[in-house]
């Protein structure tokens, strides 16, 4: 029932939707100890998901969180799940791709849930 | 992240639920074997002989007591299968109320109606479905590094090829490992004779690859994954500096 990855990304990103700086600091941190390449395939998974669905460029037009540069090409990068093309358009630091990576996934998951609710 | 008091309510609705599935399987497998049972008892043979022994009137009451258990275990698993549905369903209602209780913060909905979504088996597809997108993002780095290992001391590259495109697409901590028990497999005894002279090299060779690879993915992550340490705080803490440079709130 419980997938510790899956929740911590959830939590992670729930967390940073509230727009709360005390709410994103405690989120964060239910990513500490995790796998470092689990955690980056974990968000990769959950942003290709979103992407499934289509109409990347509109979430990201409709998304009033802020987002890495070029959104539309690191989702493109991690659908092909090409972590060095991700690397090249945010950083080569590990930190900075998670945070580019959260943020995205943050965004997307947002715009595509107030989507859902205005249908 | 605590949950909410309608998960708590919502995850022992669904365990019960699971568990009276898993009954309504086992109960519909017994009520299988009674059949079976059933079916063998009224054997001709079976039905003649115990006759002949003045028995036939037990054989008859045994076989109607089976068929009474199938009845009733056939009507406990309905009632099982039905237990489930509807647990099932009043998750599905807990977790949509969810978004109308102002007790329950968007975080802990988020992660409800995620959570509700996933079953047991699906956890179980999800981790190794991560796994397969680990191996396959990260083997770049795995190859870059056995690539530039085999070049600066030769045997690595037979350690690589021994273990083969398999290792590396496997991942590469079970390389790392490989690498490091063949070089204990080798040992240290270093030695004057060629085939010592040999071991070393090879042993370093196998230790020197490993390191390869590990510092390749320290360089990315900055984080020692040769060993259990996951994510730290000191990197979670400029996660939290890169997000408020991006533009969210800071801390």
């Amino acid at each position: 029932m419980s997938d510790t990855y899956a929740d911590a990304v959830d939590a992670a990103v729930a967390g940073i939707q509230t727009r709360s700086g005390a709410e994103i600091d405690e989120a964060i941190s239910s990513l500490e100890g995790l796998d470092p390449r689990l955690l980056i395939a974990e968000l990769f998974l959950q942003i290709e998901e979103l992407a499934e669905r289509g109409d990347v460029a509109g979430l990201v037009g409709d998304t009033t969180l802020p987002v890495p540069r070029e959104p539309l090409q690191v989702v493109d990068a991690v659908r092909e799940r090409d972590l060095a093309r991700v690397q090249q358009l945010v950083s080569t630091d590990y930190a900075e791709v998670l945070a580019a990576l959260l943020s995205l996934l943050a965004a997307l998951d947002e715009a595509a849930r107030q989507r859902r609710k205005r249908r | 992240m605590a949950k909410s008091h309608l998960q708590t309510i919502a995850e022992g609705l669904q365990s019960a639920s699971r568990s009276a599935g898993a009954t309504a399987d086992r109960i519909a497998a017994d009520t299988r074997v009674l059949k079976r049972i059933s079916g063998e008892l009224n054997v001709p043979a079976l039905r003649l002989a115990v006759q002949s022994v003045q028995l036939g009137g037990e054989l008859t009451k045994v076989s109607r007591l089976i068929d009474a258990a199938g009845a009733e275990a056939r009507r406990a698993s309905r009632l099982a299968m039905e237990v489930e549905s509807r647990g099932t369903a009043w998750v599905g209602q807990l977790v949509a109320s969810g978004s109308g209780d102002s007790r329950v913060s968007a975080a802990q909905q988020r992660q409800m109606e995620r959570w509700a979504q996933r079953s047991g088996a699906d956890d179980d597809a999800r981790a190794a479905k991560r796994q397969q997108v680990a191996d396959q993002i990260f083997s770049p780095w795995v190859a870059i590094a056995l690539t530039g290992a085999a070049v600066l001391v030769p045997p690595v590259g037979a350690v690589s090829a021994a273990y083969g495109v398999a290792s590396v697409a496997k991942g590469s901590a079970d390389l790392v490992n490989a690498c490091r028990r063949l070089a204990q497999a080798q040992g240290l005894d270093g030695g004057t004779s060629a085939v010592g002279a040999r071991r070393s090299i090879d042993h370093s060779a196998a230790a020197l690859g490993a390191e390869i690879i590990e510092a390749a993915f320290e360089a990315f992550t900055g984080i020692d994954v040769s060993g259990a340490v996951g994510v730290s705080a000191d990197t979670l803490h400029r996660v939290r500096n890169h997000l408020a440079n991006m533009g969210h709130p800071g801390t």
